[in-house]
């Protein structure tokens, strides 16, 4: 007997508004990382916008470039920066660790023959990759 | 869940994937030098004058790595706002926020081509 899609509902959980915070009754951290790590795009947003504009300044001559750096050169700004690179490494942290845990689950993204390469060396392949742009990026910034 | 999906998902998704790879790898080390070492004295504030940078600007492979650099994370971060916002309570904007959000990126696309090509 075919079942009638009128009359069958999946069931659904009714979830809170605030699920991040309060899932039945309890605090999850996992669900608050969860949406921090999410919340890191909303900084490398803002960072950008702002690169953006710093780049749109350089157009309109030097004082109003010395302007803007001034004025980045205080408290608020500086924080902003600081929490700004707080979520930003969070981010490059979640997001590097996601091959190491694919390649940990199931049987893995990158084999050697029938043998599944061990997830460290996926770790250590991926945020090698990390700490080598930092430094070159760092180093041609510096000297160029 | 009654969410047809647009053809245009796999791009989103693909862009979403290549941003928040290049927003991993290199956006920590600008943070740090142009908003936080300057500003500490950590290195030279010249490094980040007018003259410095414009004179970086001329070089065509600096333009090339800032459009990658500065387009591509804003694809990253669309695409997740977008799926934070429905998850967190705007389920009833679910249908508007891939034209915000994609949308705002387009036009920040625009913005960088504009800036680094045509005024610089």
């Amino acid at each position: 007997m075919m079942l009638d899609s009128e009359t069958t509902k999946t069931y659904t959980r009714p979830i809170s508004k605030a699920w991040w915070l309060r899932d039945r009754g309890h605090f999850n951290r996992r669900y608050f990382m969860f949406l921090l790590r999410e919340l890191t795009s909303v900084f490398v947003a803002l960072y950008v916008v702002l690169f953006i504009y710093e780049i749109f300044l350089l157009t309109k001559g030097p004082d109003a470039h010395a302007t803007f750096r001034e004025s980045m050169n205080s408290g608020p700004w500086i924080a902003f920066h600081v929490i700004a690179l707080l979520f930003a490494l969070y981010h490059s942290w979640t997001w590097l660790g996601l091959t190491t845990k694919m390649q940990a689950a199931g049987r893995g993204l990158v084999k050697i023959g029938t043998k599944t390469l061990p997830p460290i060396f996926i770790a250590l392949g991926s945020y090698g990759a990390w700490i080598v742009a930092t430094c070159v990026i760092a180093y041609l910034f510096l000297t160029l | 869940m009654n969410y047809k999906e647009h053809k245009s998902e796999p791009f989103w998704w693909g862009m979403f994937s290549q941003g928040g790879v290049i927003a991993a790898l290199l956006i920590p080390i600008h943070i740090f030098l142009g908003g936080i070492a300057v500003h500490l004295g950590l290195i030279d504030a010249e490094l980040m004058s007018h003259e410095r940078l414009t004179g970086l600007l001329q070089n065509p492979i600096v333009k090339v790595y800032l459009c990658v650099l500065l387009i591509f994370p804003l694809y990253h971060a669309a695409h997740r706002i977008r799926f934070t916002l429905a998850e967190i309570g705007l389920h009833s904007l679910a249908k508007v926020l891939p034209f915000l959000c994609y949308g705002g990126a387009l036009v920040g696309t625009a913005v960088v081509l504009y800036i680094l090509w045509i005024l610089l």
